[in-house]
């Protein structure tokens, strides 16, 4: 307490008051609930330290109220590389999507090579036949003009775009792009603003010919999907995985607020972008699936605590739109710490399922280093660093009791021994694609 | 025959060569002005492209605009417009001098100091907008580009107030989103589907790379495509639209090549067709000719032997009035002189009709010797009453040596036609003038007369067999219109020929020449 001013102590008060208020009035059934919470429920007395903050967005199971309806763009990649059973496993699994959606949903189908095309403008999905046999016709063209290709799609879900639908672009490729803006900054950028206006774009990358870093920075800068598909024969099975997964959204426009407590410093945002000012830290999600946890997790400093002391760390709020009655609904929560100085008390207080994220989050982020060295051609770096990974990701899953780390321990360990073979580019995909996943928590 | 077919391809060709010649110039000529009417095609067309780029850059304005007012409006909210609006990145107050304001005193969001990073080239040297000439800011405000890695980077300021004594509102802009929304504006099937294969139209970026394209022809080096440019400006400067395609591909154009085959295919198919109808009508008219002329033979053969016998008799009556003593039987004297005038004027009618029937065989002159001028003044006699009874003065101009190798009958022939053509065309002449001269072999007679001669148009047809012409002097005259082809004729096979000469004082001055070998002296 004694660190604490009495500034700082009146202005925990006030906001405590403040947050408890807003979660009684705000207690009633809602389409997302909030999980807060730290690492670990109880820390060192003593000096200001570092803690993580989880944020957690849970989608309540959706009840037999209609799904959302699904405003959707898909665009293929038509280029010469496509020629052959790519193609035609492509359009198959088009056409088995489409076959999918109800009659409210909304389609598109956008084809690119050097130019990009509408096929099927924005219709309802009531004439299914018409659609997929408009598919079946694709052919074979040339280079591969993703921007237009993507612009395009979101041209046509823009067309009836609402909040209250799932506005999606579904963007397969097989190939570099090669006409129009065409670096993983740029296309995220791109992804980025459609993001802003609910658009996301799900990016399946087919084979292993394409950009995994532009596909996947244009799904996470739009809260799509990815999926590195080395198959077409997989093609069906991730189209069915995406479709289902954009039926199942509880609620869209997602605004997250965290305002930390006076003293609490927000240092970094691990594994999804968001901004920092100050003591708030704000983030937008287009979507939370049903029955699926999304979150984030944000570095924090807190301030020096004595022995017994309750500390408020921060309140997060949820703005968001619940598809089910579509109406704007916001669930907020109250994280909290004590400082204690005995530590088997501490290290009991561990919270798992927090602790188990957080060293995944840190692997990642090792992860994306020793890809990064690698890229330098500085192989052996990038060795030591995931052969380190393993361990600690080894270490921590026994403690933990994780399958999850335990499996990601055995990828760090495949990317090790494939960082020289000639599988690489394919060994790089699965990289991106499986970090994607973890910042992500993508359904599928 | 031959020479009607001739005529005909004739006919066909300098025609066909004319038009060739002329389409070949006209090639040249009009390919220069076909490829500048290609280009204002093309040119036209390009425009509302380009105006769609120009609208969608205005609204991009506009839209921006509005933003940068509503957080002139809501200082406070200004960094949650950001968040929310697609098109823009970061949002910063400039003062008058260039420095970034922060609201309420709260600290840079991290979103923000990475925009002050990528910008600190042009922020951090406390830039502001130019000013205008006018010294006034447009208060639609303005772009500004920057760099940063991969891109370039865009800005939108726009002015507090006209001067900017309160600063500026600047917006990072997020380009790649304003590229997107230009890409659905412009995707439009600008061309149909012929021409996706002969067309090529591409926006050009700042880097001079393809960022979007319509159609996939592609032109070979040595092609010539119409080529039409357009360049952007504002957020798209540097940014350039260009339209190819090859000329024949320019809707609505005239193909020189189409046109000249075409016009040649027209032409061949008039002159095929005219020919076709000329050579009908020429053998029909051949045929019909050949059909009266034998007919004609015919009739005349077996008119030729009562004729004869009636000359006879009118002769053998002469000789029995001669017998009578003078100033008796006037009037029998008178008439049997008609019966035998007009006796010979019917011989030698049937004799042409005879000679012309014959003349396709090639005949032969009878050569004999004799005197051309005698036989000349035996031929003229026969006329002398006809002429003086019509008041023609026959005179008499000779001038060929005595004895000659030639066919007495066919100079007969000859020089009867003439006169008998004097006779019936000249007789307001009043005079008609028989000369005669000789040289190197060729004896050459010349009938002149007073009359009205011929008609220019006439000139070349005269000496054709049928042919007749119809003047107020010709009218009411009869005549089948052999005479003078047979003189033509038999002039030709007599190793000479005929010909018409207008006569130097009015007149007509017929004439025709044979061959005519003169006997040695010594002989």
């Amino acid at each position: 307490m004694n660190t604490m001013t009495n500034r700082n102590r009146l202005g925990m008060s006030i906001f405590v008051l403040v947050f408890l208020f807003g979660s009684l009035a705000l207690a009633s059934a809602q389409a997302v609930k909030l999980d807060i919470g730290l690492d670990q429920a109880q820390v060192l007395a003593g000096p200001a330290q570092k803690v993580y903050l989880k944020v957690g967005l849970v989608g309540q199971e959706l009840t037999s109220v209609q799904r959302p309806i699904i405003n959707v763009a898909i665009v293929l990649d038509r280029s010469g590389s496509m020629e052959g059973d790519k193609l035609r496993r492509a359009k198959q699994a088009a056409s088995y999507a489409v076959s999918l959606l109800s009659p409210r949903d909304i389609v598109s189908v956008i084809v690119y090579d050097d130019q990009a095309e509408v096929l099927v403008p924005a219709t309802r999905a009531s004439n299914i036949s018409s659609i997929q046999s408009q598919i079946e016709g694709i052919r074979t063209g040339g280079a591969t003009a993703l921007f237009a290709g993507v612009s395009l799609g979101a041209g046509e879900v823009r067309k009836f775009i609402s909040r209250n639908q799932v506005n999606r672009v579904v963007l397969l490729s097989d190939g570099i792009a090669n006409v129009g803006p065409d670096s993983p900054n740029a296309l995220g950028d791109l992804g980025a603003s459609l993001r802003k206006e609910g658009i996301s774009v799900t990016t399946i990358g087919l084979g292993t010919g394409y950009n995994e870093d532009l596909m996947v920075k244009l799904a996470a800068k739009s809260d799509g999907n990815h999926s590195f598909v080395e198959q077409p024969s997989d093609l069906v099975r991730i189209f069915d995985a995406e479709f289902k997964d954009a039926m199942a959204i509880a609620a869209t426009d997602i605004n997250i607020i965290i305002e930390c407590a006076p003293g609490v410093r927000p240092i970094r945002l691990m594994n999804r972008d968001g901004d920092i000012r100050d003591r708030e830290v704000r983030l937008q999600l287009n979507q939370v699936l049903s029955s699926q946890e999304k979150y984030v997790l944000i570095e924090l400093e807190i301030p020096a605590g004595s022995n017994g002391q309750n500390l408020v760390v921060a309140n997060a709020r949820a703005e968001y739109l619940n598809v089910s009655n579509q109406k704007r609904e916001s669930s907020s929560q109250v994280g909290r710490v004590s400082f204690s100085a005995d530590r088997q008390k501490i290290s009991s207080s561990v919270n798992k399922p927090v602790k188990e994220q957080v060293v995944l989050q840190l692997a990642t982020e090792a992860n994306e280093r020793a890809l990064q060295l690698r890229d330098e051609g500085k192989t052996d770096e990038a060795r030591k660093i995931l052969e380190s990974n393993v361990v600690e990701l080894q270490q921590a899953a026994a403690e933990l009791n994780s399958p999850a780390l335990q499996d990601y321990a055995r990828s760090n360990e495949g990317a090790a021994a494939s960082l020289d073979n000639e599988d690489w580019d394919s060994q790089r995909k699965t990289m991106r694609e499986q970090q994607n996943r973890n910042r992500s928590q993508q359904s599928y | 025959m031959k020479r009607t077919t001739a005529l005909a391809s004739l006919m066909v060709l300098i025609p066909l060569v004319a038009v060739l010649v002329l389409g070949v110039w006209q090639i040249n000529v009009d390919e220069g002005k076909a490829r500048m009417r290609a280009s204002a095609i093309l040119a036209d067309r390009l425009m509302v492209l380009e105006q769609l780029s120009t609208q969608a850059q205005a609204q991009w304005q506009q839209k921006l605009l509005e933003i940068t007012q509503k957080a002139r409006a809501n200082p406070d909210q200004i960094h949650q417009q950001a968040e929310a609006e697609p098109w823009v990145r970061a949002l910063v107050g400039l003062d008058p001098k260039g420095r970034i304001e922060i609201p309420n005193g709260r600290p840079a969001s991290v979103k923000e100091q990475e925009f002050f990073v990528r910008s600190a080239n042009l922020l951090s040297a406390s830039w502001v907008p130019t000013v205008p000439e006018s010294g006034r800011y447009d208060p639609r405000g303005g772009w500004q580009e920057f760099y940063w890695h991969d891109g370039v980077q865009l800005l939108y300021w726009l002015p507090r107030d006209p001067l900017a004594s309160k600063g500026f509102i600047v917006l990072e802009v997020e380009r790649n989103a304003l590229l997107a929304d230009l890409v659905a504006r412009l995707s439009r099937a600008w061309l149909s589907s012929e021409e996706q294969t002969q067309h090529y139209i591409a926006l050009y970026d700042d880097q001079n790379k393809v960022f979007l394209s319509w159609g996939r022809a592609t032109f070979a080096e040595d092609s010539r495509p119409i080529v039409v440019n357009s360049n952007l400006s504002a957020a798209l400067r540097g940014w350039s639209f260009e339209w190819k395609a090859g000329l024949e591909a320019i809707n609505d154009q005239f193909d020189p090549r189409l046109w000249l085959g075409l016009g040649i295919g027209l032409i061949v198919a008039v002159f095929v067709w005219v020919f076709m109808l000329l050579r009908n009508s020429i053998s029909k008219q051949l045929q019909e000719a050949g059909q009266r002329v034998s007919f004609v033979n015919q009739v005349s053969h077996e008119l030729k032997t009562p004729l004869t016998n009636i000359r006879l008799y009118a002769e053998l009556l002469e000789s029995r009035f001669a017998k009578e003593p003078a100033g008796t039987l006037v009037k029998e004297r008178e008439y049997s002189a008609i019966i035998l005038r007009e006796g010979r004027k019917l011989s030698r009618l049937i004799h042409n009709v005879l000679t012309f029937g014959r003349r396709q065989k090639a005949d032969k002159p009878n050569l004999r010797e004799g005197i051309i001028d005698d036989a000349v003044r035996l031929s003229a006699e026969s006329f002398a009453a006809s002429f003086y009874e019509k008041g023609l003065d026959l005179s008499f101009k000779l001038a060929c040596p005595g004895g000659c190798i030639f066919d007495a009958d066919w100079l007969d022939q000859m020089l009867g036609n003439l006169l008998s053509n004097a006779e019936k065309y000249a007789r307001d002449g009043h005079s008609v003038e028989l000369a005669s001269v000789y040289k190197d072999g060729t004896a050459t007679v010349t009938v002149s007369d007073r009359g009205p001669g011929l008609p220019p148009h006439a000139l070349s047809k005269a000496f054709l067999p049928f042919e007749r012409f119809h003047t107020r002097h010709t009218d009411g005259v009869g005549g089948a219109g052999l005479g003078l082809a047979i003189v033509r004729d038999l002039a030709r096979a007599h190793g000479g020929d005929a010909g018409y000469l207008a006569n130097p004082g009015g007149g007509a001055r017929f004439w025709f020449s044979l061959r005519a070998d003169e006997v040695s002296k010594e002989a």
